[in-house]
């Protein structure tokens, strides 16, 4: 069993993130899990096999390894098993008190553990499909490092003329970061790891219930 | 057979051996590795990591001995180059070499996200096709032409971040 930190089943602690939430549709909550939960995840995760995902030259490109699932694979470890459980329940209902929106787990209930090594990326992109109605991912990067090594998440403003990085979060331990998704939704990316650093996450979308 | 396509200053005067890297730029004659790049550019190549080479695009080819309408030239003189006229060049360089994988072409894309660490355990030749005509900071630099590996060295080419293409060979060698 997988279990919110304390913090987050506290209604006032509640209140004040759907206030932030109301002004700034994207937040960093961090801790998220109990912490011996968090490193019991984390310590299940580091023991799956990922796959390098790179699509070919085309509109929208990325490079990481990933290892999918759902909570209800046969072979799937326990813990990752009762985590997957939790994500799609405990936090779908979470982020639906935080954002104010009815919010359920895609239908398939498949979700996506990444591994940014070197080399890794995801190019700009808003997330936005019409029916994705917020995005999460669940940090659980033990390691830190400074921008310049890549691997930040990085909201970007496009004009005409220049792009620029409006806000950088780095990899984060125990965190959830949840954004609004719409068509008009600024732009965000992980620019190329430089180094060989790990930043492991579970990343998705929330959808309207 | 293909004919020879070295560089024909290289036929006459071949480049020192020294220590460490060997660079030699000019491998080929003019134009030999535009054709053979644009070969290569058709492969169907697939990212994959590699512990002792780093993280990159390959594909690797089988082309047979004879000359087959189905494939490019430009494979037939690429595997002429690594078989037969790569190892005599080295040879007469002092290192006598044989391709580890005759018949067998590796090629390597560089693009966004790839880098290199390649430290063999046995001579290495990598040939850059296309070179890296793109500002340092980007990384993913290598040399255009012939670069000869030593076992136990290392060659580092730096993750390239921006969406560009180098295209090389990679040629396994074994002492003969």
């Amino acid at each position: 069993m997988i279990r919110l930190h304390p913090r987050l089943q506290d209604p006032d602690t509640i209140r004040r993130l759907a206030a932030v939430w109301q002004r700034r549709r994207s937040i960093r909550l961090a801790p998220l899990m109990a912490a011996e939960d968090a490193q019991r995840v984390h310590a299940a995760l580091i023991e799956q096999s990922f796959s390098l995902y790179a699509p070919d030259p085309g509109s929208f490109r990325f490079q990481f390894w990933v290892h999918s699932f759902t909570p209800e694979d046969d072979a799937l470890s326990p813990v990752l098993a009762a985590f997957g459980r939790w994500l799609l329940s405990d936090v779908v209902t979470l982020c639906a008190a935080i954002t104010g929106q009815t919010l359920a787990a895609a239908d398939d209930r498949k979700l996506l553990a990444a591994l940014y090594s070197r080399g890794c990326y995801l190019d700009p992109h808003n997330d936005a499909d019409g029916a994705r109605r917020v995005a999460y991912v669940v940090g659980l990067t033990e390691d830190s490092w400074p921008a310049s090594e890549g691997g930040h998440l990085e909201f970007l403003s496009v004009s005409r003329d220049a792009v620029t990085v409006i806000e950088r979060r780095p990899p984060g331990w125990n965190t959830l970061d949840l954004f609004d998704v719409f068509e008009r939704q600024p732009l965000h990316q992980v620019p190329p790891l430089l180094t060989e650093r790990a930043r492991r996450v579970f990343a998705g979308w929330f959808y309207g219930g | 057979m293909s004919a020879c396509r070295l560089s024909p200053a290289l036929l006459h005067c071949p480049p020192e051996r020294g220590e460490g890297l060997v660079v030699v730029p000019s491998l080929l004659a003019d134009g030999v590795g535009a054709l053979i790049a644009e070969a290569v550019r058709g492969l169907p190549m697939a990212a994959v990591w590699e512990a002792d080479a780093g993280l990159f695009w390959r594909c690797e080819a089988h082309v047979p001995a004879a000359l087959d309408p189905q494939l490019p030239e430009a494979f037939f003189w690429a595997r002429r180059l690594q078989d037969i006229d790569l190892p005599a060049l080295l040879c007469r360089m002092g290192i006598p070499v044989g391709s580890a994988r005759p018949g067998v072409l590796d090629a390597i894309a560089l693009r966004k996200g790839s880098w290199l660490r390649l430290q063999p355990s046995s001579w290495l030749a990598l040939i850059g096709l296309t070179g890296a005509p793109w500002p340092a900071e980007w990384g993913g630099q290598h040399s255009i032409g012939l670069t000869l590996i030593p076992p136990g060295a290392v060659l580092e080419v730096p993750v390239l971040t921006k969406h560009v293409e180098a295209l090389l060979l990679r040629c396994a060698l074994e002492p003969v």
